[in-house]
């Protein structure tokens, strides 16, 4: 799965430690999710969807791998 | 389904942790000393091996100062990790009967639980995150460690036929 994070915080010109702040969660977990290594927990996956205001299938998009 | 996640209620804080890190260093180095210098006496040795599994116990079941879902996958895979090893640490024992204290056990695994826990916290490897137990019934760990015990077996085994 991948994700348009990295997109959105440049768009609003956050870092990742301001955006984990804000989400109360580590600075490496938004950079795992970022990187595509770590897939969030739903809770969380809708957390971030919903602090950039998007919907949630605009930020996370499924790979053709993710249906295997 | 997939069990991905670690969260226990039962863990300690984040102070708890920093105090069973700090400690573990302390009578780490205090087993080497012991190693070294060779045993004074056999009460301070036990004393010192129970005052460091308290340490390790505290460091190992305490949670992060944020201690999210990432940690608590580390978490989840290194717990499945430790407990594969000490499984294989007991099979290796009980083949080559070395006959080693069992708290010697313990301390193994808790220290190599936060050798693992941290290498993963810090290099982060994908691997950890992706677990295929459906596309992959028997993982690769359990055939490696399988395939171990059975070489160890073999060889003991043969090694018993030919002193015969």
């Amino acid at each position: 799965m991948k994700n348009l994070i990295k997109v959105e915080r440049a768009k609003k010109d956050i870092t990742q430690a301001e955006l984990a702040d804000e989400l109360k969660v580590s600075r490496q977990t938004i950079n795992s999710v970022e990187l595509g290594k770590f897939v969030p927990s739903t809770i969380l996956a809708l957390k971030i969807a919903a602090y950039f205001k998007v919907k949630f299938e605009d930020l996370f998009i499924l790979e053709d791998e993710d249906w295997e | 389904m997939k069990l991905k996640f670690l969260n226990l209620s039962s863990f300690g804080n984040y102070n708890t942790k920093k105090l069973g890190l700090f400690f573990s260093f302390a009578f780490l180095i205090v087993e080497l000393a012991i190693a070294v210098e060779g045993v004074v006496n056999e009460s301070i040795v036990t004393l010192t091996n129970l005052f460091f599994l308290m340490s390790l116990f505290w460091a190992v079941f305490s949670k992060e100062k944020i201690d999210d879902e990432r940690f608590q996958a580390i978490r989840y895979f290194t717990f499945k990790t430790i407990t594969q090893l000490f499984v294989f640490a007991v099979v290796f024992d009980l083949i080559k009967n070395y006959r080693i204290a069992p708290i010697y056990f313990a301390i193994g695994t808790l220290s190599g639980y936060l050798v693992i826990y941290y290498f993963c916290v810090i290099v982060n490897p994908e691997f950890i995150y992706k677990e295929k137990t459906r596309v992959n019934p028997i993982n690769n760990v359990t055939l490696i460690v399988t395939a171990i015990v059975l070489i160890v077996a073999l060889i003991n085994l043969l090694a018993s036929i030919i002193a015969m």
